[in-house]
């Protein structure tokens, strides 16, 4: 393989210019100072023109994130971060809020475009209603009017603030309460915006209802608020795609995403996170820290997550479904990959409470370069899951000698009557596999990213369509330069 | 960082530290400190997550005293070595040993405070030394006289395999009589290039009893270790092995089984480093736990960069008998090479509901199928010991489990 690895390091010094969505709009930004106090948290919610309770919750979230410390457990080596040294608010400049795509800003059209995904395009082709979240304020909501026809909303958080108080008042926190963990304590005090979404009692919704995260601005951590709420026998399935600029400085993102589940509801939460993941020395980079978190409260409710994780510098993220109702499902499945310098710590916990709830955890985890790549995973059976059932597998593979991959999986059942079985196992790729493919004529690369989609094709297969294609292609190009 | 347990626990220990200090053999200072810096875990210790040690440092306990008129039972009539209380009954021993002999830098005492705790205090263990191959088993008896006071019992013992030798050991833990006392004892194995060691731990000490031991082994080239403990007794028990694997093509093999029930809490935790390319490291725990008792297992495969090759497996699986029982499991892999073959399985869950009901369907009632089923679970770590007096204590152990209606 020694051929191949001399190969790998052309390739992969190659990639570092390669981050295709690495550049900088240059929009004019308006910012709050920098640093971060109680100012801060009152200049936020003014200028949200929020209701009094919802201040006096961020202010008590930052109160009582005054007192945590970062959490040091993952397998992790996070740099130093100076929270004073950041903005904590940034909005594109605009005169007035835009009556239709024809007034947004043409620069940040321009942006979306070489993202792939024009907005008008989108909402002609692909049928997909976008909520894109640029630098912390939504620009642009599609379809709404298709939405609201089915009762079902789809708006930015602050904008649910003042239509649906009652809703947003009687839902946030609900899941991830402010005291939850320190990114989630400091994501209430400070969050700026994120999608809300409501999907009333029998209604299926009639889209893949999408947002697009970006943090562009210099120096902005996003602070993004997710919360869908998914009424008795409704269905939604939310997509979720990522790509960020590529900067030297460190960018911190710390968001929260809650998802609430009543009587037959199903909610499914789909995410593609390609942020940059910094150069091929470990140089910049996004530190993504996510609270993502769902309620499956009434019976027969189900959440699936899904995720392929294949960019930011470190990822430290952990879907979690709480399964309070009867009969109940919990779905992860997921999909990391971390090359170069890349650090992954992500799993999920599935708490059973619920009879006869049941969960499935299919990780696959990628590990190349000089990369750290943990699965972190809690699955835990309280006396009332009678006759609940888990099923958790996690493989690893690894590509090349530097690498790491780990598995710290947390079993722990207080019911006889529940049964649990886990899975783990760490490998490198199949020498035959790849001779088998080299045999045929196909090249190292490409037999690597088939053997490697294949590898996860059960994580894929759980893809939207809209995101399955995309996801095949980043697992490709996330491996190149990795052979060896 | 680490979280300390309130101060008084560790106070008492340096209390009677103090009063024995005088007694014991080499510089014990260092060791004492580096205990009393950490104190008695709790599980705000990741390490320790499910194994509190708070009610440990709550207890008044005192240094056991060497008792020379105990009877001890044996399991059979082969060579032996006795320890009561932590010290070497040479009147009772017929197998030539050495006495250990004070710290000697070894067993990580600076990162487990237990094992820094038994090198302030422990006042002698047997140093068994094997250059040849033995063919009766060697039985080793770690004996303890509860008593008002609470003895602690604490020694040091070493078996050492050199090359071209091999050998069967059996240790034994026991209580004699009934009553309260702390047990906290380290076995340090070393099998040197070539060398081969069955290892095999009964632990059977009484119903009150706290028992923690603490075993570091290390494998040299081509060496072979095959571990197995069975635990019944005590009230608290951890078993702690940490394998160190630098020799290429070593093979080591953790087994265990457990049955408890009422209140017991029995946790088997091991942490093995591959530093070395070409070895193997199997393991499998098994465990039946009845009442309101608590099983843990906490397996840790490190595979260092460049011990390519490697092949290592884990498996942990629980029943959990009754419905206030709780299995806590964690096995962790961490892998820094990349042409190994590394996987742990773990599963937790009541007796098979299927098979259950293919042996009532043939007319075997209910108990008696479930004590079958049970029998069956916890045999496969049972296997390889061939029939005997160890064979028989163990099968007899399970069968005491089961009347008690786990």
């Amino acid at each position: 393989m020694s051929r191949v690895a001399a190969e790998t390091v052309e390739q992969v010094r190659s990639l570092g210019d390669r981050y295709k969505y690495g550049f900088v709009t240059d929009i004019e930004s308006e910012q709050a100072p920098k640093g971060l106090n109680e100012d801060i948290v009152r200049f936020i919610s003014a200028i949200k023109d929020e209701p009094e309770w919802l201040l006096e919750w961020r202010l008590e979230a930052f109160r009582h994130w005054q007192t945590m410390t970062e959490p040091n457990w993952a397998k992790l080596g996070i740099p130093m971060i100076d929270y004073q040294d950041a903005y904590y608010y940034s909005a594109p400049k605009q005169k007035e809020g835009p009556k239709s795509l024809d007034e947004v800003d043409p620069e940040l059209l321009a942006t979306y475009d070489k993202l792939g995904i024009p907005l008008r395009e989108q909402e002609m082709l692909a049928g997909v209603a976008v909520d894109a979240v640029f630098d912390s304020v939504s620009v642009a909501t599609t379809f709404k009017a298709k939405l609201e026809e089915h009762g079902v909303i789809f708006c930015p958080i602050s904008e649910a603030v003042q239509n649906h108080p009652e809703l947003v008042r009687k839902y946030l926190g609900s899941v991830v309460p402010y005291t939850d963990n320190f990114f989630a304590t400091l994501n209430s005090a400070v969050f700026t915006d994120g999608s809300f979404v409501f999907v009333p009692k029998g209604v299926r919704c009639p889209m893949e209802l999408s947002t697009y995260f970006r943090i562009n601005a210099a120096n902005t951590g996003q602070f993004e608020r997710t919360l869908i709420i998914a009424e008795d026998s409704s269905y939604v399935s939310y997509l979720e795609g990522c790509t960020a600029p590529m900067r030297d400085e460190h960018q911190l993102h710390a968001a929260v995403v809650e998802l609430v589940a009543l009587d037959d509801a199903e909610i499914k939460y789909s995410t593609v996170q390609n942020w940059y993941p910094g150069d091929e020395n470990g140089v910049g980079g996004i530190f993504n820290f996510v609270t993502k978190r769902g309620a499956c409260i009434g019976a027969r409710s189900k959440i699936s997550w899904t995720q392929v994780e294949t960019g930011s510098a470190i990822t430290w993220k952990y879907p979690s479904c709480m399964l309070h109702g009867a009969d109940s499902v919990g779905e992860f499945y997921s999909i990391a990959i971390t090359n170069n310098y890349q650090q992954a710590d992500t799993g999920t916990k599935m708490v059973h409470m619920g009879p006869r709830s049941r969960s499935r955890v299919i990780s696959k985890g990628i590990s190349a370069g000089r990369a750290s790549n943990a699965y972190r995973g809690l699955v835990k059976m309280l006396p009332g899951a009678a006759s609940a059932r888990n099923y958790t597998q996690c493989d690893s593979l690894l590509i090349g000698s530097k690498c790491g991959a780990h598995t710290f999986p947390y079993i722990e059942s207080q019911n006889r009557s529940a049964r649990v079985e886990h899975e783990a196992t760490t490998s490198k790729i199949d020498d035959d596999q790849l001779f088998y493919c080299r045999q045929r004529g196909i090249g190292e690369e490409e037999a690597v990213s088939l053997i490697v989609n294949g590898f996860c094709r059960e994580v894929l297969q759980q893809l939207p369509m809209e995101f399955a294609v995309e996801a095949q292609k980043l697992v490709g190009i996330s491996l190149e330069g990795s052979v060896g | 960082m680490t979280p300390q347990v309130s101060l008084p626990g560790v106070e008492a220990y340096r209390e009677a530290f103090e009063s024995i200090r005088a007694s014991l053999p080499g510089e014990r200072g260092a060791a004492f400190e580096a205990f009393a810096a950490r104190g008695f875990p709790t599980n705000r210790v990741e390490a320790w997550k499910y194994t509190s040690l708070r009610p440990l440092a709550r207890q008044r306990f005192r240094p056991a005293a060497p008792d020379m008129e105990a009877a001890v039972p044996f399991l059979g009539d082969g060579p032996r070595i006795v320890l009561v209380n932590g010290f070497l009954r040479e009147d009772l021993t017929t197998v030539p040993v050495g006495r250990w002999g004070g710290p000697n830098g070894r067993a990580g005492a600076e990162e487990e405070p237990l094992v820094a705790l038994n090198a302030a205090m422990a006042g002698d263990g047997y140093a068994l030394t094997i250059g040849d191959v033995r063919d009766e088993p060697i039985e080793i008896v770690h004996a303890t006289v509860p008593g008002p006071t609470g003895p602690v019992a604490q020694s040091r013992n070493r078996i050492t395999v050199e090359p071209g030798g091999a050998a069967h050991v059996v240790e034994r833990h026991v209580g004699l009589g009934s009553g309260a006392y702390f047990v906290n004892g380290v076995t340090e194995i070393e099998v040197q290039d070539g060398g081969r060691l069955r290892h095999t731990k009964l632990q059977e000490e009484g119903a009150e009893a706290h028992h923690l031991w603490f075993v570091p082994a290390r494998l040299g080239r081509d060496a072979v270790l095959e571990s197995t403990v069975f635990t019944f007794g005590a009230r608290l028990s951890r078993n702690q092995i940490e394998a160190d694997i630098p020799g290429e093509g070593a093979e080591l093999s953790l087994r265990g089984a457990y049955a408890v029930s009422g209140r017991q809490l029995a946790d088997h935790t091991s942490r093995i480093e591959h530093r070395a390319p070409g070895a193997t490291s199997r393991q499998v725990y098994k465990g039946a736990i009845g009442g309101q008792a608590r099983g843990v297992f906490q397996g840790h495969i490190i595979v260092a960069e460049g011990a390519q090759k490697t092949d290592g497996h884990q498996l942990n699986r629980a029943l959990l008998l009754s419905g206030r029982a709780e299995i806590d499991a964690k096995p962790v892999l961490e892998i820094y090479a990349d042409d190994v073959q590394c996987s742990h399985g773990a599963t937790a869950g009541d007796i098979d509901g299927d098979a259950l009901f293919y042996l009532r369907s043939r007319g075997i009632p209910a108990d008696a199928a479930r004590g079958l089923l049970v029998r069956a679970f916890l045999s496969e770590i049972l296997e390889d010991t061939p029939e005997g007096a160890l064979r028989t204590a163990v099968e007899e152990r399970i069968d005491g489990f089961l009347e008690a209606g786990a």
